[in-house]
């Protein structure tokens, strides 16, 4: 192939994912208004050995983010909203524990992270059924880990209150809204909100983790009530017409879906972030914009924002100023495959072709990161000797109640002390003292957490605290309920 | 025509005295703007024999509250101060943990206890030489509320040193001798101070021990940084002398110390309050005004403070439309005496006789001790048999932090913990696992030592305030 514009690119993507063992693959590559690569890599079926294509339904997770962002920019141009006015006057019903948050705090903040709240994800991982509205209702009852605008927290639930101010504006639930202004005039026919309606369209990917002798299926993330932070599916095709909006200023096919000034808000920087534990002297980050990280990659802007699911990983990134966009996605949990392939396609579109080998030094630095992560909490938490509950396991059984967290249990599931969350039931092992260990599942990774059993001034075991957020924020408290 | 009798009155204060287990009483009455008594009943000093006179010095206690009010409004008369502005705005170091309360409570708030701030008195009282503006700005911006702004009556003493400390802002001149310039100086009010005592007849201070059946002498309380709530030291003749001001609406002779209609901003009601935990059907609450509870007496309109610091109880009351009052000042702590010696005298005043106050009042409080003493047997009784603390002792032992009440120190003694805050040490009483209480003044306080996650002591919980929910002191980790 003669003009070929990305030499040695296809190869190293086949490299790429057989050295960081993923099962599968798929990219677009779009320069100069067109795509110039759609392919797909290995399977997105591994048994039955079905070949993943650049039409195969993959979730691009956070990705969504910006889908959210844009939605409602599109509601500014209408004069529905000012993203710089307090959301008091929008969102009545979301309020903040921060006071000054609670009076100022305005839909650009929500877009960028920066409200002083942490993930606070348990909420919608432990009440997987939770409603838009209830995620939006439940807000006044976190904790704020920072004061308000005073640095960038990533949080989900405020890109799920953003979904569900575009439906208070538009009378459209988020997805219905996202479908018509942004999937519809892009062309994005099959792009979905819900994974089982991947299924239906029937080229989809499964979704895998590494296990001892090869991949083993996961179940796909249901994300309902925090769908404006993550639920969209597409593949790479349609996609491949997302960056080119994006790269024509909110513009696609002639027709501008936002105005150019309103679409260049979404991609400045609003406030410094640092996320990956590693530092490549290549990239710099600029800044999160709204619903999008904004990095200095080998001197150019980037624009870029990853996703993680279920057995899935996916990246969307492009640059204005060269007028080229990439999106890899991966159906295997955990990869730093699309990190590497993006900046590997970035390198062979600026002229700096196989610069560094991506794959192998992403790879390596999250291998490290993803070691010290399971093993964090032993490290604080030294297990100290001749020193367990004086108390019989029966003390501590019982309902325990948090608002908005819900209910969890704790009784003996088959003679081992147990404590049920998220209709699952997860192990509890004493660690000392009233402190336990809980190893938590939920989705397809597992946490080992401590619980700690508190006393009341009765005497007998009143509550409950579980370390979900990690400090500065408080343990979550429980509180038991009475026996009937 | 004087409706008032010294005798009859005598006999019922007697009676008080003896029935309440109450040393001595110093008592002015004043009747249609005339002192129509001033005398004592009882002992200054038991065992010397010594009378309680008219011109006995003895501490009014939160009686003070009404002279901190007074000095804001004539602030506020001379245009120095809107006592309906937030406190921000002239005491900038002011804050509260509600956000809320901490922005818009406003100099009114404070001077009728609606900021939803209850009293945490402990920590002053065990904090003997904090300086006023460390306890009013650096500390209670820490305490912990238990009402939401303005929503209940919530008597506070910290307020009241906030707006001493406005006054000094405000002025250049410290609350203690603004009080003594503007208000005691020209009243005359020359045996009354606002911090040390003046120098005369100074009776000893009783507490009364319900154990021995004995009186036994207090120490005074030492008031310092929390003074413009309760340091007024004063005699019941002196005191006649501010009820004929209150009386006047702010006049003394042809001195104007606050014009009427500032004055009456003093004794209307702001918001409705309850105090006592039994009820007084001749007496009904209207609500506080600005450092004077304002109550209807048999129909008749009664403003009111009382004052109980260690050692001492008083009672400052007057009927405006009937141009009267009694001042009742006593050298014993917690009594009840006071009120029953002041409805005593309004009742031979407004020519009634239907009642035995000294009788009814000492019933009450009978019930009250009872109660209170069944629901600390209660407590104490709930302790679990054989759950002893979890952790080897020497591990509780340190020194524990809350930004508000400031160092909790735990140290050994013998087999059990001594609890130091600031210049306070009480033992500690270990109910079950864990938890324990703290007896002080009578009152019971539970706490309990948590474990963190990593099996180490990390905290310690100390309701100190019944009212809010226990303070958190975390373990100091010395490196």
């Amino acid at each position: 192939m003669p003009n070929n514009p990305l030499p040695g690119f296809r190869e190293k993507c086949v490299e790429n994912l057989d050295k960081l063992h993923d099962a599968g693959m798929s990219v677009s590559v779009v320069k100069d208004g067109r795509a110039i690569f759609l392919d797909g890599f290995g399977w997105r079926d591994v048994d039955r050995k079905l070949k993943m294509g650049a039409r195969t339904l993959l979730p691009i997770g956070s990705a969504t983010k910006a889908f959210t962002a844009t939605g409602l920019m599109m509601l500014q141009d209408e004069g529905l909203v000012d993203i710089d006015k307090p959301l008091r006057g929008y969102l009545p019903e979301l309020a903040f524990q921060d006071s000054a948050a609670n009076a100022t705090a305005t839909p650009r903040d929500l877009l960028c992270h920066r409200t002083g709240l942490p993930r606070h994800d348990f909420l919608w991982i432990l009440r997987p059924n939770i409603g838009r509205r209830q995620i939006v209702e439940s807000i006044r009852h976190l904790e704020p880990s920072a004061p308000f605008r005073s640095k960038w927290q990533y949080n989900n639930l405020m890109f799920a209150s953003a979904g569900y101010l575009v439906e208070r504006l538009s009378g459209a639930r988020w997805e219905d809204f996202t479908r018509e202004r942004i999937f519809k005039p892009l062309g994005m026919d099959r792009a979905n909100f819900n994974c089982e309606d991947s299924v239906i369209d029937g080229d989809f990917a499964l979704a895998y983790q590494r296990g001892a002798a090869g991949f083993d299926p996961v179940p796909f993330s249901r994300i309902g009530g925090s769908g404006p932070a993550g639920s969209v599916n597409a593949c790479a095709e349609e996609l491949s017409n997302w960056l080119r909006f994006n790269l024509g200023n909110g513009a696609f096919g002639g027709a501008a879906l936002l105005k150019s000034e309103t679409f260049r808000q979404l991609v400045k920087p609003n406030i410094a972030y640092t996320m990956y534990p590693w530092d490549f002297p290549e990239t710099r980050s600029m800044g999160y914009g709204l619903g999008w990280f904004v990095d200095c990659y080998r001197g150019k802007t980037l624009v870029w924002h990853g996703g993680s699911v279920n057995g899935s990983s996916a990246m969307v990134g492009f640059m204005p100023e060269l007028d080229v966009g990439i999106t890899a996605q991966v159906n295997t949990a955990g990869s730093a495959l699309t990190l590497a392939t993006m900046y590997d396609a970035l390198d062979r579109l600026m002229g700096y072709p196989d610069a560094r080998d991506w794959g192998a030094d992403i790879g390596k630095a999250m291998e490290g990161f993803r070691g010290a992560d399971d093993e964090a909490w032993k490290g604080k938490v030294e297990k100290r000797k001749d020193a367990r509950t004086t108390r019989g396991f029966t003390d501590f059984e019982g309902v325990y109640r948090n608002e908005p967290y819900g209910a969890v249990r704790v009784q003996s599931r088959d003679g081992k002390p147990s404590i049920i969350m998220l209709e699952t039931s997860h192990e509890l092992e004493n660690w000392h003292y009233d402190v336990f260990v809980a190893r938590v599942k939920w989705g397809m990774d597992t946490m080992n957490t401590l619980v700690n059993f508190l006393t009341g001034q009765g005497g007998d075991i009143d509550a409950l605290e579980i370390e979900l957020e990690g400090p500065p924020v408080k343990p979550i408290r429980f509180n038991k309920e009475a026996a009937v | 025509m004087s409706a008032f009798s010294a005798e009859t009155f005598g006999q019922a204060a007697e009676k008080a005295l003896r029935l309440m287990n109450t040393a001595g009483a110093a008592v002015s009455v004043i009747e249609d703007g005339e002192v129509v008594f001033s005398g004592g009943f009882g002992y200054a000093d038991i065992d010397k024999g010594i009378p309680m006179t008219d011109d006995t010095i003895l501490p009014i206690g939160s009686a003070t509250k009404a002279f901190t009010a007074m000095s804001a409004m004539t602030l506020q008369a001379e245009g120095k101060l809107d006592i309906d502005r937030p406190v921000r705005e002239y005491l900038p170091g002011f804050a509260l943990r509600d956000p809320v309360a901490s922005q818009h409570a406003a100099t009114r708030d404070l001077l009728c206890h609606r900021t939803g701030m209850p009293r945490h008195d402990l920590l002053w009282v065990a904090w003997r030489d904090v300086p006023r503006a460390e306890l009013i700005e650096r500390r209670l911006p820490h305490m912990r509320e238990n009402k939401t702004f303005r929503e209940k009556w919530e008597y506070n003493n910290y307020m009241f040193a906030a707006v001493g400390l406005m006054v000094e802002r405000l002025t250049g001149k410290r609350w203690e001798d603004f009080v003594s310039e503007r208000i005691l100086a020209p009243l005359g009010m020359d045996s009354t101070s606002t911090a040390e005592p003046k120098p005369g007849k100074h009776p000893i201070l009783y507490k009364f021990n319900r154990k021995t059946g004995v009186n036994e002498p207090t120490a005074p309380m030492h008031m310092g940084a929390i003074s413009p709530a309760g340091s007024i030291k004063s005699t019941a003749s002196d005191m006649a002398k501010w009820v004929r001001l209150n009386l006047a609406k702010g006049k003394a002779g042809e001195t104007v110390i606050l014009p009427p209609e500032a004055y009456e901003q003093l004794v209307k009601p702001n918001i409705p309050y309850e105090l006592l935990p039994f009820t007084i059907p001749e007496n009904v609450g209207l609500g506080y005004g600005l450092g004077w509870f304002i109550d209807s007496y048999r129909g008749e309109r009664l403003v009111q403070h009382g004052g109980n610091v260690f050692g001492a109880s008083a009672l400052v009351a007057f009927m405006p439309e009937r141009n009267s009052g009694v001042v009742v000042l006593a050298n014993q702590e917690g009594t009840y005496a006071t009120y029953a010696l002041a409805y005593a005298a309004f009742d031979l005043m407004l020519g009634k006789s239907d009642k035995d106050w000294p009788e009814f009042l000492h019933d009450k409080i009978e019930e009250q001790v009872k109660l209170a003493e069944g629901n600390a047997d209660a407590f104490k009784k709930c302790a679990k048999p054989d759950k002893p603390f979890t952790h080897p002792l020497d591990e509780y032992v340190g020194e524990y932090d809350n930004p508000g009440y400031g160092i909790l120190e735990i140290a050994r003694d013998g087999d059990g913990f001594l609890v130091k805050l600031h210049d306070e040490s009480v033992k500690l009483y270990h109910m079950h696992y864990d938890v324990f209480y703290l007896e002080t003044r009578g009152m019971l306080l539970p706490g309990a030592f948590k474990t963190g996650f990593d099996g180490n002591i990390e905290s310690v919980k100390v309701g100190f305030e019944p009212a809010a929910k226990p303070s958190e002191f975390k373990k100091v980790i010395k490196t």
